[in-house]
């Protein structure tokens, strides 16, 4: 049953996490968190038409514990947050854009960044997100402008990210 | 700022993030999932107070001990002598290393375009996950600092050696070559306890099966620069982490007595079209290009260097060289990663540069059946899709989109897709 179950959802589930951990080496361990938690609580889901996208919530919020939990470890080991400042000041191809985008990801508060992924690089609709998130449209509406702001001002002290956008608004 | 700038970065991260993992990966997932789910126990209510308050204890006991003694091990990254952090991305570009100094005197170089991510650096454990490309590593080890390099599902425990790893993130295969003591290597194909490999050992795991043999010209290689090594620095290990597989033989990754990479032959450095590409000169790159003689660069380059001039075509728009030089690089190099993602680029040429979509079409098609998983395949789905709905195909539109939202349903083309079908 178990093993059904898995199998069934198992590229769902793998595909949120890989995208919203961004590619994790702990992966592995969210995925089997995210099963094992399914598992624990399925018998708590009344109506059946609305596994697909309880697996999907469930799966977000085992990923969002996990970004918390891993917050919290970083300041109790007095940790910084990962700095804003590009550390590859003279590069300027889109690949480091790229690094650098998941690095300001890196730093987002779990909301936020869940958010983000899900619509900028999921390319979820808000609705989706509302639906996935399990709140009102108007709540991922807000959350999305303030990912969104939170993002660009990150961006703006970044100079590979500025110089990539700059080029963007140029073509 | 609109959206469509932001989502293109996105789709951008998507993409080098990658599908995520295959099917060996889940079914060890599916193993473990199915292993790990708990048995139903007696509760034992009286255990949960005592437990809260030992957990209490020893987080108050943790804290303070943090509190009292700052244990990171602080990193710069040069260029520019940039001080690190923990969590922190680096990468490096296509012309340039970037390198990791750790203030004990441990030295990672990050080779030209790869990137890799610190994910602790602390008195008690270093671990660096490669996330693509090659790193040259020198650990000088102090105290009981554990040392730990992650490549995809392998771990390989620095114990104070000398050794090469290899790994390819897309055919997920991993080569360790144990030159100067011994090392323990864990993850996928391996025993739960990890192996262990001496001097001259090469590790070959592919598809959860291991393969281990023994080389005796790297040992007596080895065990002569590794004197020399060690008369200088008694306590020094270092290894070179290399994605590049299946490179050409005719430019190897070599290791100079001293551990450091060697650089690439200097002819090679100076081609004028390189120098233009790398100065993003697109334009000027081709034409340097077509006056060093185009079939010629076609017949020698090696696969990077072909993807790239590849790529110069294309930003310069010229379809014709860009399809030309697709082909060569599909042509010389038929089992390279590369040569499956040549086949999506030449339907992206067809489609965006030649605006021939029935060539697309095929392209696409023909990368779509000989990588139906591959790290492309959902663009290529996407695009197919779009090719069907601009030439009025509406049944084979209906059907591509059925097969995409059956597969991604939550992809980046999912939206038309679904009007696709309405």
């Amino acid at each position: 049953m178990a093993a059904l179950f898995f199998d069934r959802y198992c590229d769902r589930v793998n595909r949120l996490v890989w995208k919203l951990m961004l590619a994790d080496a702990d992966h592995d361990d969210v995925v089997n968190t995210a099963f094992l938690q399914m598992y624990s609580s399925i018998k708590r889901l009344n109506d059946p038409k609305a596994l697909p996208c309880w697996v999907s919530t469930i799966t977000i919020n085992t990923i969002r514990k996990e970004i918390r939990k891993r917050r919290y470890y970083r300041m109790l080991m007095l940790r910084t947050e990962t700095p804003e400042a590009s550390t590859t000041a003279e590069d300027s191809h889109s690949r480091d854009a790229v690094n650098r985008t998941a690095c300001i990801v890196e730093t987002m508060t779990p909301d936020n960044r869940i958010i983000f992924i899900l619509r900028y690089v999921e390319g979820c609709t808000f609705e989706e997100i509302a639906t996935l998130r399990n709140c009102s449209l108007a709540t991922v509406k807000r959350y999305g402008k303030r990912c969104k702001e939170d993002f660009m001002r990150k961006a703006a002290k970044d100079t590979v990210l500025s110089k990539f956008f700059e080029e963007l608004n140029h073509e | 700022m609109n959206d469509s700038a932001l989502i293109q970065l996105g789709q951008a991260l998507s993409r080098r993030m990658g599908e995520g993992p295959g099917a060996d990966r889940t079914a060890s997932q599916r193993l473990r999932f199915q292993t790990s789910i708990p048995r139903p126990r007696s509760r034992r209510i009286f255990l949960i107070p005592a437990a809260a308050a030992l957990t209490l204890l020893l987080a108050g006991g943790l804290l303070s001990w943090h509190l009292l003694q700052d244990r990171t091990m602080p990193f710069v990254i040069e260029p520019g002598s940039i001080a690190g952090t923990e969590g922190q991305w680096v990468s490096a570009a296509t012309d340039r290393e970037s390198v990791i100094r750790f203030s004990t005197g441990s030295i990672f170089t990050l080779k030209q375009d790869s990137a890799a991510r610190i994910i602790s650096s602390n008195q008690e454990q270093v671990i660096l996950d490669l996330n693509n490309g090659s790193i040259h590593c020198d650990v000088h080890h102090q105290n009981r600092t554990q040392w730990l390099v992650r490549a995809g599902t392998w771990r390989i425990a620095v114990t104070g050696t000398r050794f090469t790893v290899t790994w390819t993130s897309a055919q997920n295969t991993l080569n360790v070559r144990v030159e100067q003591g011994t090392v323990i290597v864990s993850g996928d194909g391996l025993t739960p306890d990890g192996m262990k490999l001496k001097q001259g050992d090469h590790l070959r795991v592919s598809n959860n099966r291991a393969i281990l043999s023994h080389d005796a010209v790297a040992v007596s290689n080895s065990s002569a620069a590794g004197r020399r090594k060690d008369s200088d620095r008694p306590e020094t290990a270092a290894f070179v982490l290399d994605e590049a597989i299946d490179k050409p033989a005719s430019r190897p990754s070599t290791r100079s007595s001293a551990g450091t990479i060697a650089t690439p032959p200097a002819a090679k450095t100076q081609m004028i079209w390189k120098q233009k590409y790398e100065q993003r000169d697109y334009s000027g790159a081709l034409s340097a290009a077509r006056q060093e003689g185009l079939a010629r660069l076609i017949r020698t380059l090696d696969v990077d260097e072909l993807w790239q001039l590849a790529q110069a075509a294309r930003y310069a728009r010229d379809g014709e060289a860009a399809k030309e030089i697709l082909i060569g690089l599909r042509s010389r190099f038929p089992g390279s990663p590369r040569a499956g993602s040549a086949l999506f680029l030449l339907g992206r040429v067809a489609m965006e540069i030649e605006n021939d979509h029935s060539s697309a079409r095929q392209w696409f098609e023909q990368y779509l059946h000989t990588a139906p998983h591959g790290n492309l395949a959902e663009e290529a789905l996407g695009r197919l899709m779009d090719i069907h709905v601009k030439a009025g195909n509406a049944e084979a539109a209906r059907q591509h989109a059925r097969t995409y939202l059956s597969r991604y349903p939550d992809g980046s083309f999912a939206g038309m897709a679904r009007s696709t079908l309405q």
